[in-house]
């Protein structure tokens, strides 16, 4: 059989552009702002712009040249494989140019930060037996400071450094960060998810520092551990205020947690999944341990089948075929030992952790921040948890997103504005510079 | 009987064929469509949409399910192909009758269509979850399979066993849930622990 090496290679650019024209769209029209392959929002227009003028391009450099007209060139195999590697290729294109165009963003919104504002944004880290504490190096009058529960784990050290520096003069600042497991359904700590660690940590800190009276304020997913500990909080810590910015509010009856890329970017995505160290499960090792052996057994078969009967591409096809037919038997052997089970998934179990919101009780005032991707779930909420949500003094900030908190300027001195304005006067009805 | 259908089938043949080399621009846009490329790539790419069109979370899944269905369907339909070629060898019309040739001449064997197959299987996969989509995939998979007759290189007959096969492997895919369950539920658990990783950034 002749095989078109060149027709190959020039079939696989044109599927490549295709497809990476056609993503470019879709992500336009589902407003994926994390999948931006220029940084910041995603632009409808410019995405459909982009996207069509690729789509076109890529059809006028293929069907231009008139081998690829009426002219015997490659096989129906080969093209099928080019158009898969292609497809493959151009979501990889749209991950690593969003992920690199955010990360240039972020870089020289950081530099730029750092040219402009005042030089508080150092923070002093302090280790402790559930996670990381960070002190600014001022402490201020009781009621006068900051406590910030933020995300578990390693990646919003940045934005907590931008929050430091954006603090008026002689306020203080202390930020508690868990450990990635902390807030992890597999780590079995009793359903409470963070919150007694969390607890924990406060008191160990309180040891060093008055928290007694400051304020009290969650980020992402740390405003969602604020909102369950909120009774605890209160009666052991008597916070001026609490604030919840952007808490995750999970879609209870479907079974989903966000939707990350709205506005995460494929790196934020790929740090996330890391931390959670998803191959340590438990039922990913069992789960393993039960694929593996099945798979090579069935590639060794398979192989040794295309042998027998002489196949193309032996070692490949052979391979493909055992691997494919593996997961499928693994996936009957695994679920008859009891290893997948419907509605025992991450995020079903997430959401287990996760307390129904209820209505807003106690003495503090607690003020909740909605970003642009909650305002959507939080209109889907069935009526009790949408009430519930409802008695809290609540701010939607439709022009922020969570994954890119900075990205409209004036957002951390709008939040700054807040959290320090008594009573919650003074900025709430403006808006921030920069707002269309 | 069987001469009887073989008949009928270089009859209907003759008719559409007759209908090549009378017009210029019909026998353009025939000979685009009838490209080996130009209809199953499009295909390709309109199951990106396929993929991508949803408007939550829950319909991207089921359109997960229904792109992992869908490439169960052009494997199953592939195979049963292969396997009919290995024991019917018919040849191409334009090797045993006289016919206007408006295509290169394909050396494989006629009878069943493979694009007839990869492009139907395409459109049944879709049809059988999304009716009103599915016609996105129909238009240009009826324009290649009559181009195929048109320009000479296709039996009607050859059209129609694709097109049995294509409906045939949709049905058994998607009424059969145990063969793409495991795929499903694969595509499914990524989906959930990429789309599920939120977190607050800068």
């Amino acid at each position: 059989m002749e095989v078109f090496h060149e027709d190959v290679l020039e079939t696989f650019i044109f599927c490549l552009i295709a497809s990476f024209g056609i993503i470019q769209i879709m992500a336009g029209i589902r407003g994926w702002h994390g999948l931006s392959i220029y940084g910041g929002r995603v632009r409808r227009n410019l995405n459909n712009a982009l996207g069509a003028a690729l789509v076109v391009l890529a059809y006028a450099y293929y069907f231009s040249d008139p081998l690829h007209r009426n002219v015997r060139n490659i096989e129906g195999f080969m093209s099928l494989v080019a158009l898969g590697l292609g497809v493959v290729a151009a979501a990889a294109a749209t991950i690593l140019l969003s992920a690199g165009s955010e990360s240039l963003r972020r870089y020289f919104r950081s530099r730029k930060g750092i040219r402009t504002q005042k030089s508080g944004g150092s923070l002093t880290t302090i280790s402790l037996e559930s996670g990381m504490a960070h002190l600014t190096s001022h402490w201020g009058e009781s009621g006068d400071n900051l406590v910030v529960l933020a995300e578990a784990g390693r990646g919003g050290e940045r934005l907590l450094r931008q929050l430091a520096a954006a603090l008026p003069d002689g306020k203080g600042m202390l930020t508690l960060q868990l450990e990635p497991d902390a807030f992890n359904p597999e780590d079995g700590s009793g359903g409470e998810g963070g919150g007694k660690p969390a607890l924990d940590m406060l008191r160990e800190l309180e040891e060093e520092r008055q928290l007694t009276g400051e304020v009290f304020m969650g980020l992402g997913w740390g405003a969602d551990l604020l909102m369950q500990i909120r009774p605890e909080l209160e009666e052991e810590f008597e916070p001026k205020h609490l604030l919840a910015v952007a808490p995750v509010v999970p879609d209870y009856d479907r079974g989903f947690v966000g939707d990350a890329l709205l506005s995460n970017s494929p790196q934020d995505i790929g740090e996330a999944v890391y931390i959670q160290r998803p191959w340590k499960e438990r039922r990913s090792v069992q789960l393993l341990h039960l694929w593996i052996p099945v798979a090579i057994t069935l590639i060794l078969l398979g192989t040794l089948v295309t042998f027998i009967f002489d196949v193309r591409w032996k070692l490949l096809i052979g391979f493909l075929g055992g691997l494919i037919l593996s997961l499928w038997l693994a996936y009957f052997l695994a679920a008859w030992r009891g290893l997948i089970a419907r509605g025992e998934g991450r995020e079903e179990r997430m959401i287990s952790l996760l307390r129904r919101p209820k209505p807003m009780g106690g003495n503090v005032s607690t003020k909740v921040i909605i970003t642009w991707e909650e305002s959507v779930s939080i209109v889907n909420l069935p009526d009790t948890e949408r009430q519930a949500i409802d008695s809290y003094r609540m701010e939607v900030w439709n022009e922020v997103l969570r994954g890119k908190f900075t990205l409209m300027e004036g957002t951390l001195p709008r939040l700054v504005n807040l959290i320090w304005e008594d009573g919650y006067k003074g900025l709430q009805d403006e808006e921030p510079a920069g707002v269309p | 009987m069987w001469t009887w259908l073989l008949s009928a089938d270089y009859t209907v043949f003759n008719w559409i064929n007759g209908l090549a080399g009378r017009n210029q621009f019909a026998d353009t846009i025939m000979r685009t469509f009838c490209n080996d490329h130009l209809v199953p790539f499009t295909l390709g790419f309109l199951v990106i949409v396929l993929a991508l069109h949803g408007r939550n979370r829950l319909q991207d899944r089921d359109n997960l399910a229904a792109v992992v269905k869908l490439v169960m369907t052009l494997a199953i339909a592939t195979a049963i192909l292969q396997l009919i070629v290995v024991f019917v060898h018919r040849p191409r019309p334009f090797i045993d009758h006289e016919v206007t040739l408006l295509f290169y001449r394909p050396t494989d064997w006629s009878f069943p269509s493979n694009p007839a197959t990869a492009t139907f299987a395409f459109f049944f996969s879709v049809f059988f979850y999304d009716r009103r989509f599915s016609v996105w995939f129909l238009i240009p998979a009826l324009l290649m399979s009559f181009a195929r007759v048109y320009c000479g290189v296709h039996y009607p007959g050859d059209v129609l066993a694709g097109i049995l096969i294509a409906v045939a492997s949709a049905y058994i895919v998607h009424r059969v849930d145990l063969i793409s369950r495991p795929f499903v539920a694969i595509v499914n658990s990524l989906e959930s622990r990429l789309r599920s990783a939120v977190s607050m950034r800068e």
